[in-house]
């Protein structure tokens, strides 16, 4: 059986080895209280986390300068979308420079997973991902999220514009 | 006067508003978000959610997420049976919420398992969209709670509406 000599005499204080301890822990706590803008936590729902351009958060459908949608109701998001998560309903337009327009542009927020690949399939530039961090809300709220709430949300103020011109994508026959 | 003929369990239930005791059931990349919440960068500690508990008999927040198959499935019921009650349950990621990512066992559930949503199981109070949801969702679905356990403006909207006039 091995037995350990412990060294005797000032060792034995336990006091000062749990002040040694928490000398690491005050350092850190002056440290954070002087050095505010230092400190790695960010204080949530106050200050917010700055993500770069390319994140992809809640969807945005782009508007024309006048304000109507910008989406010509092609499908083609909804056919691409792994998750089918959106469905449009299409509608003839009034105007017969537009083709078609949607009635109704729905996402089930809870199927998608926020792929980005509507925003790849869009050959028109009409929907995005936008800046917003993905929403949490209390079960039995809307979670489908109609025209409303994707392009003239209050966020949004008043709908973003796309920065590609139609007359000039039409003369270079896009 | 009042809190000297208050009973028990409404002090119990006033302390619990904003006291919550988390049991984590979650697989994946959604488990990477919650732990990256609970860490010192997203500190959820401040917003009243404690340590993890080593027992489900103490906890009462059951947060949810990943894959959800039939064994885990039974996992889950059983655990929520234990704890404490009034339980409150969040459901986090696509995954946990509508199986969307797995659509393919959900149309034809095979050999490689199935898919059950959370609110097949158990009752789901707070839902958080995304695949997987950053951890300011996971964040702000514990401020949602907080409001739907005691509806009206929270302490820290009406501390940072004072502060600012």
């Amino acid at each position: 059986m091995s037995v350990v000599k412990r060294p005797e005499g000032k060792a034995n204080w336990y006091l000062p080895g749990i002040l040694t301890g928490m000398m690491i822990t005050i350092k850190h706590m002056i440290f954070n209280l002087t050095h505010r803008k230092q400190m790695i936590t960010i204080q949530y729902p106050e200050e917010r986390y700055p993500y770069s351009d390319r994140f992809k958060g809640n969807h945005i459908l782009t508007v024309k300068k006048d304000g109507s949608l910008r989406c010509t109701a092609c499908m083609l998001c909804a056919t691409y979308c792994p998750a089918e998560c959106i469905s449009i309903t299409a509608a003839e337009h009034d105007d017969p420079s537009v083709e078609k327009y949607p009635i109704s542009y729905e996402i089930d927020i809870l199927r998608c997973v926020f792929c980005g690949l509507c925003e790849e399939a869009c050959p028109v530039d009409a929907i995005r991902m936008g800046p917003e961090h993905q929403t949490a809300a209390i079960a039995g709220e809307n979670f489908i999220y109609d025209i409303n709430k994707l392009a003239y949300r209050s966020g949004l103020k008043g709908g973003v514009q796309s920065k590609v011109d139609d007359e000039e994508r039409h003369s270079r026959g896009l | 006067m009042t809190w000297l003929t208050a009973r028990y369990e409404d002090v119990v239930s006033r302390l619990e508003q904003n006291h919550h005791f988390p049991w984590i059931m979650s697989v994946g990349c959604c488990s990477h978000e919650i732990q990256n919440s609970s860490l010192a960068t997203y500190d959820w500690q401040r917003l009243g959610v404690d340590d993890v508990s080593t027992d489900p008999t103490q906890s009462n927040l059951l947060i949810l997420g990943g894959w959800i198959n039939t064994e885990r499935a039974q996992e889950i019921k059983y655990v929520y049976d234990q704890m404490r009650k009034p339980t409150a349950v969040i459901a986090i990621g696509a995954c946990a919420i509508s199986g969307s990512p797995y659509k393919a066992l959900i149309d034809a559930p095979s050999v490689h398992g199935e898919v059950i949503k959370a609110e097949d199981i158990v009752p789901v109070d707070i839902y958080v969209a995304g695949c997987p949801p950053r951890p300011e969702s996971i964040l702000s679905s514990i401020l949602e709670l907080q409001k739907k356990l005691k509806p009206g403006p929270s302490h820290r909207e009406v501390l940072s509406e004072a502060l600012r006039n």
